[in-house]
């Protein structure tokens, strides 16, 4: 690797290079991106361009179809572009929902079993997931309940940073500030996710695409889903809502972002209109979809 | 060729010719050219066996040897060793009556009537030669022969031929060691020796006085196994000097080696007893006699005599290849010099010796002794990672409660990642020794890893209860340090509590691969137990041709040995895929497998079209020892690929079945490529070995002078 080349000006992407580039995206991951993205793949690949001592990106697209360790590479050039920043406690109309009016129904589903598993399907550096710990910890209905919060991500680096649990202060931007207090503490520059909620959060590296794998999560209560979908074209997101319709136990609820829905994707599910969210529920057994 | 002569015979007369010529090198070129040795030619042979010059005569020896029996030229041969001047002519027949072996034997029998004693010796060279059991008969005729000379060679020749049929000589050997002409019996008793007979004690002792004798009966004395044996050799070690010490050391190592304790503790009382001279000329030996096996013994007879220079010597010595492993067998530890002895090895500036220290502490200890344990837990500090693997190796065989600590901290994230593995294993072997002291170590704090090393191992549980210690692993599968969830997973995988699939199965979705493997691994042990049919459905998803190979491979491989039904369809498949990672992994798992259909996907690799396949199912049917595998391995003789056909060969070699050895021929006819023909041939050969028939000639065919 050549310093003085990663020194150097930084690579610039054409349209036609970020075609090709977008098009292996998506035939790996069903990730889609449309050509305002091309930035973001210049901004981003740039610095891969730069460390495997590559001339441009022309060069970078042999690398990924060709070489020996093209697929590895392209792992590392979909975790750079899809990164995206998270925090704490995002979208608390929803949560507020998820906890007033779903917990409620799925701690009576779950009476018996007194077992509760949530899926953070796309879960990026793990804010959301430990978000539904402490949510699901303070929760009145839920005490003595087996709690389980699993994270998954396409991105190996974004759920070793999940697992590492330590959060600059950015990502508390809407946390309030007695959950902060109760539920992080200090650690060397940043704060990090105490252990009686780390202990709740199981993060896993998953495609979505892939069902087969996916179904290491085993079966699960509630499925947050949020500001994912927008990534797949419509094929991929059809498959997608597939597996995760797959991994719910019946009754159980899909939340998406806010700008995403299942229409002309599924008619699997049943729409649950909640006070302040609208939500997706699997049919329970017997029920009519 | 040959022409017929006046009376009826036929001479070869271009070989006449060429007998007569000036130029040595031309009468042997005319041998070596004569191919068709018949009745007439033996005149000719004899000639050219009488020749003056020696390469015509050994040139001639090997036209005998070729020939085909002709019993003509074997009383030729014979009437050779009647008096006479051609001294080159008689030891020509001699070679040659003793290269033609069994033809030969009976008829120098009947020879030893007429011969004169001359005669009768050279006789005697030949049969002895002959190296044939046969042969001993006539020689035992002949130990009683009126002649001296005769005697001798035939007591020589009873040992030569001995290693044919070691017992019948030494049984005539023995009859001679009470002769009455010394140097018989010196030679009865020196074959005796060669022969490495064991001789009673009281048969020896009568022979202690004979000067004559003397360093052969040492050697005997070596080889009796008689504790009484041990004085004279313990007395002649401190009188005798130079290669006679040799010949003393070289006995009582044969005497001491794997002695009996009886034999051993008089060794250690008559050896303490014997010079310093002789103990430093003997250590001497062990730094650079010749031959090694002067060394060995010399290395025996200082470990007996359990001096410091003995030990010093002994532990020198470990250091040796060629010593090492006599050098450690007779380090007695439970002497505390020894032990001080490598305990001050510790301190030397060799990395090499310090590990070799601290590995034959670790071995040779047989009750752990604290200043041994004291200093090998040291080593774990020292600045080479060899002696720190090693100290880990010797902790825990001979580890204490007092190393748990210690080597648990070793399986800190902060600490070198290369002695995690023998700190694992360490720590593994110390918990299960004291597993009370491990959970107390537990109880206050260890290196997240040591827990789950020691939860995994020690047969108590560690938290108080079997849920808690998986809870412990389960947490442990979220930290962030791949290590740790590894170690976890190979913990929860030999936990005896329900409920660790959910989290193992988990497992396989995390981003690091050395995680993801030991979630397969632990699934295969999962697979083997009371989880089986869960685990065996997840494995079965992994072993997917498609799948991540460096996972399915190990899926495979954990599939081989469950006893499951849908275990072969699955090796099967995967034997089937184009990825030759996969195919090679299933093809390997298979010859484990418990179902005896396995044979059928092992024959179908055979067809794959990467070479590496079909040679990995070559193997598998091979270690099957089945005539159908068999069957398929001869047929791989004809597979596209060569060095599919050489593997073919080498293991129809290996197989040594004399019912392939016709299609080997066959197949070297017609086989073009030359690493495939030598491997062929080299089959051919090493069955031929194998059943003790080897020509080196083939036979000679019809001629014109037969």
């Amino acid at each position: 690797m050549s310093s003085a080349r990663s020194l150097g000006p930084r690579a610039r992407l054409r349209s036609d290079e970020f075609r090709l580039l977008r098009d292996l995206v998506n035939d790996h991951a069903g990730l889609t991106f449309d050509e305002s993205a091309l930035y973001v793949f210049e901004r981003r690949l740039a610095e891969r361009v730069a460390q495997l001592d590559l001339r441009g990106f022309d060069e970078y697209y042999k690398f990924l179809r060709f070489n020996v360790r093209g697929l590895a590479e392209l792992e590392e050039a979909i975790d750079a572009i899809t990164t995206k920043e998270t925090y704490f406690f995002r979208q608390d109309y929803q949560l507020r929902a998820f906890c007033d009016e779903v917990v409620p129904r799925i701690a009576q589903a779950q009476k018996d079993s007194r077992r509760l598993t949530v899926w953070s399907a796309g879960c990026s550096s793990g804010e959301e997931a430990y978000t539904l710990a402490i949510l699901l910890l303070e929760h009145p209905l839920l005490a003595g309940f087996d709690i389980k919060v699993i994270g998954s991500d396409l991105s190996r680096s974004s759920i070793a940073f999940a697992r590492r649990g330590v959060y600059r202060e950015s990502s508390f931007r809407t946390t309030p500030e007695e959950l902060r207090r109760r539920y992080f503490e200090a650690d060397g520059t940043g704060h990090r996710v105490v252990d009686s909620v780390r202990r709740l959060c199981h993060f896993g590296n998953l495609n979505l695409l892939d069902g087969q794998r996916a179904a290491v999560v085993g079966r699960v209560d509630a499925v947050f889903c949020r500001n994912v979908l927008i990534y797949f074209d419509v094929r991929s997101r059809r498959k997608v809502i597939d597996n995760l319709h797959q991994r719910l136990l019946p009754g159980g609820f899909l939340l998406l972002g806010h700008s995403e829905s299942l229409i002309n994707v599924t008619t699997a599910f049943e729409l649950v209109h909640l006070r302040e969210d609208l939500v997706y529920r699997k049919p329970a057994l017997g029920a009519q979809t | 060729m040959a022409d017929p002569t006046e009376d009826g015979a036929s001479v070869d007369r271009p070989l006449a010719v060429a007998l007569r010529a000036f130029d040595p090198e031309l009468r042997r070129r005319a041998v070596a050219e004569l191919t068709d040795v018949a009745v007439e030619t033996v005149p000719l042979l004899m000639q050219a066996l009488a020749d003056e010059d020696w390469r015509v005569r050994k040139e001639a020896v090997s036209a005998v040897v070729a020939a085909p029996p002709i019993p003509e030229l074997v009383t030729a041969l014979i009437g050779a060793l009647e008096p006479g001047d051609n001294v080159g002519l008689r030891n020509a027949a001699v070679d040659a009556l003793a290269a033609l072996g069994l033809e030969s034997i009976r008829e120098l029998s009947a020879a030893m009537v007429h011969l004169d004693a001359d005669g009768r010796k050279l006789a005697v060279d030949a049969l002895a030669r002959t190296g044939r059991a046969e042969a001993l008969v006539v020689l035992r005729g002949v130990l009683d022969d009126g002649d001296a000379n005769v005697r001798m060679a035939a007591i020589e020749g009873t040992s030569a031929i001995g290693v044919a049929c070691a017992d019948k000589a030494i049984e005539l050997l023995d009859g001679c060691l009470s002769r009455a002409e010394p140097v018989e019996r010196l030679a009865a008793l020196a074959g005796l020796n060669r022969l490495g007979a064991q001789l009673a004690w009281e048969q020896l002792e009568p022979l202690l006085g004979d000067r004559d004798l003397t360093e052969e009966v040492w050697t005997a004395l070596g080889k009796s196994g008689d504790v009484r044996a041990l004085a004279p050799l313990a007395e002649s070690l401190d009188a005798a000097m130079g290669g006679r010490r040799h010949v003393v050391v070289g006995a009582l190592g044969d005497l001491l080696w794997g002695a009996d304790e009886a034999l051993a503790a008089r060794g250690r009382e008559l050896l303490g007893r014997v010079s310093g001279e002789a103990v430093r000329e003997v250590a001497c030996l062990v730094a650079s006699a010749e031959p090694l096996a002067l060394r060995r013994a010399a290395l025996v007879v200082l470990g007996v005599t359990g001096t410091g220079l003995g030990t010093r010597t002994l532990v020198d010595a470990l250091l040796d290849d060629s010593l090492c492993a006599d050098a450690e067998a007779w380090l007695n530890l439970s002497d505390p010099t020894v032990r001080d002895e490598l305990i001050q090895r510790l301190a030397s500036g060799d990395p090499r010796e310090r590990a070799i220290a601290v590995e034959v502490l670790g071995r040779r200890l047989t009750t752990p002794a604290q200043d041994a344990v004291a200093a090998v837990q040291r080593a774990l500090d020292d600045e080479d990672e060899g002696v720190r693997i090693a100290a880990l190796a010797a902790l825990t065989r001979i580890g204490g409660p007092a190393s748990l600590e210690r080597v648990a901290a070793l399986l800190d994230p902060s600490q070198p990642s290369s002695l995690r593995p023998d700190a694992e294993a360490a720590l593994a072997a110390l918990a299960q020794r004291h597993p009370e002291q491990a959970l107390e170590v537990f109880a206050r704090g260890l290196p997240p890893a040591a827990g789950a090393v020691i939860i995994a191992s020690c047969p108590l549980t560690a938290t108080g209860s079997r849920e808690g210690d998986r809870a412990y692993l389960v947490l442990l599968l979220s930290d962030q340090a791949a290590y740790h969830r590894r170690v976890a997973l190979d913990a929860l995988a030999r936990l005896p509590a329900p409920g660790s699939l959910d989290a193992i199965v988990f497992a396989l979705s995390d981003e690091e691969l050395d995680v993801r493997q030991a979630a397969v691994r632990a699934l295969g042990r999962l697979a083997e137990g009371a989880a089986a049919p869960v685990a065996v459905s997840r494995l079965l998803e992994l072993a997917q041709p498609d799948a991540e190979a460096e996972l399915c491979t190990l899926a495979l491989a954990a599939l081989a040995k469950v006893r499951d039904p849908r275990a072969l369809p699955a090796l099967r498949a995967a034997a089937r895929a184009p990825r030759a990672a996969i195919a090679v992994a299933a093809v390997e798992a298979l010859p484990t497998l418990a179902d005896p259909r396995r044979l059928d996907p092992l024959v179908e690799a055979l067809s794959h079209p990467e070479p590496e396949v079909a040679k990995a199912a070559l193997h598998g049917l091979a270690s099957q020892r089945d005539a159908r595998a068999r069957a398929h391995i001869g047929a791989c003789l004809d597979h596209e690929a060569w060095d599919v056909r050489r593997l073919a060969a080498d293991l129809i070699a290996q197989d040594g079945d004399p019912a392939t050895m016709d299609l080997l021929r066959s197949k070297l006819g017609s086989e073009t490529e030359p690493l495939v023909r030598e491997a062929l041939t080299r089959a051919l050969e090493s069955n031929e070995q194998v059943g003790g028939v080897r020509r080196t000639r083939p036979p000679p065919g019809p001629g014109p002078g037969r």
